[in-house]
């Protein structure tokens, strides 16, 4: 499968070739551990150039020609990262020995290969967890595949995974294809009997051989089976209709379910390498569109198919000659509609990308409205807008251009085929009845009427595989959330303990991309109930640190200890219930006050919340709310400040009485006052707890027994303030750097005052 | 004063001591050939060039051809084939570097520079520049028009 899509889609060798792995395990007599391409060289022409690392050595080859630097040197590897082109060079004591360069598409295996090489030069063992072989495809194809997931998944497959939805409802199924089948059958039956009507009643009248009261008679009683077929057709109609439309409904409905209960599993690693808006629209208009496919697309090209072919045979069958004329263009007029279908479909994409600008003003005027408003800048959207506004209605325009042109010329094509066959018909016609090419009046009437009924069908087989193509896409796009599944490993036996709170990390490493590591053999102790601080520059891996104690993300490497047991071996649901995090600006739901507060423990008695809003210091602000507790704080609770939120959100900590508490920068975005009151309710909430805090503020720290310093993915101070400020490290000069920072606002401030007076 | 090996490693004398740097663009899209910032190991800013010419002349090509490396992205000039699959879209395409295939996703669209060329970024960040519409235009035109 690998091998498709590196023909397919990557031109780029599917494996080292044989030969040069052949000479390195003969002549070399070294074991291949990983290899990479660099697929360009210093003047940026595309090139092959392999770099191959084995137990001993490691070997550069091009064009057959193999040099190799054996492990035994101290190197020095460097990267120079470009916006497409890096170099990745070997070195020892600066100067260069050999460059490589490589795009971007190389990226992840030369990351992964400079770490072995690090690794390997300092006489370590590298264990590999696949064969060189499946690490090199796996990064080459992970950014491809990551955003084509289960893409082996073929068209037809997903078209027959979909219709296997439709298994629990077999019995509206089978009416509602009884009713299409009805219904297109009994839509034959009335120009056959208008033919009747002319042969047997109207031209025998007129030519005297029946009498007027015989004639009425049968005519009537034809009349009569005319409106019964009419009733009959419109009463299968509905019963299709109502049937699939229900069907399509309940099956959007299976698939809503599955795929949000599903969506509930799975790990912040999938929502990180998904947009919120692209999930929500596969749960929201994918299912849409597959109820349009059950309650309409499969049944309409159903009944055009057998329409077609009823069609086909009754014209055949009424006159050999006339419905061959009818029906031999057909294939040629589903061919037209279907190139039709293909032009269409990229004026569909251009609209697409026009809408996507137009639409993309919205997402970003509509929520930052008040910055447009406070830089007067209304003028200025309202003209953006409008000029992507026209753009979007000129590529519809386009559209409706190419198939308001292309559907009349089609009917003149039917209609042609109509005249073709009027004028073969109307010499057969003024013929003598003894005559073999006599065709009679009724057969005619009838004939013309069939002729009619036959654009429609076409029309809807022409479409098909756009339809087709829209709906497969819709559920595959759902199918491949369905088969994600969760990265976090599952023990067998997991444990469900209560905490004490004791948390370890032991040489953690951690990578969000599974190529850099964000944590870099990360260690330290926390006893239950003890309380410490994170501090370090932004995106040094604090809250890295917290998100793996919640087990967000697996580790890659050492080990996270709760109270003595692996994080692993923790049931999930369990371990999170016992810890709580208190971020700087916390999410609260669309919903009441009570509820955001009583959020996962709905049970508890009202006076529980109402304590723990005490607690929190938020009691006070939400009675001054007109429905106090029950007032709705808006989408995120947006109506709400800051410094509310934050309480609310305390107020929720406390409820669930955590073993461990996490403190993201909990006092980082409010005023002094507000501070002091979440100060306040933190100093009552992490009494008994185990503590880790984030602070940039170092004052906030003070009661943190200990203070871990972290710069780059690793520890590099640890100790009790005093200790830190011992050091003349770090921390020391984080603190400097804040007192000259008050000092400065401080003096400003004064002096600020003294021109004011 | 600027240094650069054959890696691409950039240098920059401070207070006679060569110090590793990187130059960035300011604005890489806007306008290319003006304000560069010169930056060390920690994105401390050392230096903001405003125009190459600003430079002493035997920099000049140092750093000319140190951001010919930094900016460098693939030239197309042929298009065999685009084709769509389920969430990516397929481009098999000529540069002037040699034949190659890449992906984008559906809703990303070549960007429209002011210069009236198109950029596009593939899914592994490789950037692809096309500087005239002449060939391919009939495949390209949906995305770029």
């Amino acid at each position: 499968m690998k091998d498709i899509y590196f023909k397919k889609y990557l031109k780029q060798a599917t494996l080292l070739p044989s030969a040069v792995a052949a000479k390195i395990q003969t002549q070399h007599r070294d074991k291949i551990l990983f290899y990479a391409l660099s697929d360009l060289d210093e003047k940026m022409c595309m090139i092959q150039k392999w770099i191959v690392i084995g137990e001993s050595s490691f070997y550069i080859i091009e064009k057959g020609e193999v040099e190799f630097f054996d492990f035994n040197t101290k190197y020095e590897f460097k990267e120079e990262l470009g916006k497409t082109a890096n170099v990745f060079s070997i070195l020892i004591e600066d100067k260069i020995l050999t460059s490589l360069w490589y795009s971007q598409k190389q990226n992840i295996l030369f990351s992964q290969l400079k770490f072995i090489l690090e690794e390997k030069n300092l006489g370590k063992v590298v264990t590999l967890k696949d064969n060189p072989d499946d690490l090199y495809q796996e990064g080459i194809l992970s950014t491809l595949l990551k955003n084509q997931a289960s893409s082996d998944l073929h068209k037809n497959k997903v078209a027959w995974r979909l219709l296997k939805y439709l298994k629990p409802y077999q019995a509206e199924l089978v009416i509602g294809c009884f009713g299409a089948i009805s219904a297109t059958v009994i839509s034959l039956v009335p120009p056959f009997i208008s033919g009747k009507l002319i042969d047997d009643i109207l031209r025998p009248y007129q030519n005297g051989d029946l009498g007027l009261s015989q004639a009425l008679s049968i005519g009537y009683v034809l009349i009569g089976a005319l409106g019964s077929s009419y009733i009959l057709r419109e009463f299968f109609t509905w019963l299709r209709l109502k049937k699939m439309s229900f069907l399509g409904e309940k099956i959007a409905r299976d698939l809503r379910k599955e795929l949000f209960n599903h969506l509930q599993t799975l790990d912040m690693q999938f929502y990180a390498n998904k947009q919120t808006g692209s999930i929500i629209s596969r749960v929201s208009a994918d299912t849409d569109r597959i109820w349009d496919f059950i309650a309409f697309g499969v049944v309409e090209v159903f009944i055009a198919l057998v329409t077609l072919i009823g069609l086909a045979i009754v014209l055949i069958g009424l006159d050999l000659e006339l419905g061959l004329i009818m029906t031999l263009p057909v294939p040629i007029l589903i061919f037209t509609i279907f190139k039709h279908g293909q032009k269409m479909q990229k004026l569909f994409l251009r609209c697409w990308r026009k809408w996507s600008d137009l639409t993309a003003v919205l997402s970003d005027v509509i929520p930052g409205i008040q910055v447009v408003k406070s830089f007067n800048q209304e003028e200025k959207e309202m003209k953006r807008f409008g000029v992507r506004n026209e753009n979007a209605m000129e590529e519809f325009n386009e559209v409706h251009r190419s198939w308001t042109s292309f559907w009349p010329l089609l009917m003149l094509s039917i209609q042609a085929i109509m005249l073709l066959v009027w004028s073969m018909a109307i010499p057969r016609l003024v013929t003598m009845s003894t005559d073999t090419a006599y065709i009679s009046v009724g057969t005619f009437v009838a004939f013309i009427l069939y002729m009619g009924m036959f654009s429609h069908p076409i029309e809807v087989i022409g479409q098909m595989a756009r339809m087709l193509n829209r709906s497969t896409s819709s559920a595959y796009r759902i199918f491949e959330i369905l088969d994600t599944k969760s990265t976090l490993a599952k023990e067998k036996n997991q444990i469900k303990q209560e905490l004490k709170g004791g948390v370890e990390f032991k040489q953690v490493l951690f990578s969000y991309d599974g190529v850099r590591n964000i944590l870099k053999g990360v260690s330290f102790n926390v006893a239950a109930g003890e309380m410490i601080g994170l501090v370090g520059p932004s995106g040094s891996g604090k809250s890295t640190i917290t998100k793996l104690m919640n087990r967000f993300y697996d580790i890659s490497g050492g080990e996270i200890l709760i109270d003595g047991i692996n994080l692993k071996q923790l049931e999930l649901g369990h371990l999170r219930k016992q810890i709580a995090v208190v971020h700087q600006d916390p999410f609260l739901f669309h919903g009441t006050i009570l509820d955001n507060i009583r959020y996962g423990n709905e049970d508890l008695p009202l006076i529980k919340v109402i304590e723990a809003a005490k607690v929190a210091n938020a009691h006070e602000f939400i009675l001054n709310f007109k429905d106090s507790y029950d007032t709705i704080v808006g989408e995120r609770g947006q109506t709400l400040s800051g410094g509310e939120r934050q309480r609310i959100s305390i107020a929720r900590a406390i409820l669930n009485d955590p073993k461990i508490l996490i403190l993201d920068e909990a006092t980082s975005a409010v005023d002094s006052e507000t501070e002091r009151k979440i100060q306040e309710a933190l100093d009552k909430l992490t009494a008994g707890r185990t503590v880790i805090a984030i602070a940039h503020r170092l004052s906030t720290l003070r009661k943190a027994s200990k203070i871990l310093v972290v710069k780059k993915g690793e520890i590099v101070e640890m100790g009790s303030h005093k200790e830190l400020m011992l050091l003349s490290g770090e921390y020391k000069k984080l603190q400097d750097m804040q007192m000259e920072m008050h000092h400065l606002m401080h003096g400003t401030l004064e002096q600020g005052g003294k021109h004011d007076v | 004063m600027f240094k650069l090996e054959d890696n691409m490693a950039l240098s920059y004398l401070v207070e006679k001591i060569w110090c590793a740097v990187e130059v960035k663009p300011c604005f890489p899209l806007t306008d290319v050939a003006h304000f560069f910032s010169v930056r060390n190991d920690d994105g401390a800013e050392l230096l903001l060039i405003e125009s190459l010419s600003d430079l002493e002349k035997e920099d000049q090509p140092i750093i000319q051809r140190y951001l010919n490396f930094k900016t460098f992205c693939f030239e197309i000039i042929g298009l065999y084939q685009v084709e769509e699959d389920f969430g990516v879209r397929h481009f098999e395409v000529k540069t002037k570097q040699g034949d190659r295939n890449f992906q984008t996703k559906l809703d990303d669209w070549p960007k429209k520079m002011p210069n009236g060329s198109f950029l596009i970024t593939d899914l592994n960040g490789d950037e692809y520049f096309i500087s005239s519409l002449e060939f391919g235009s009939k495949l390209l035109a949906s995305y770029v028009e």
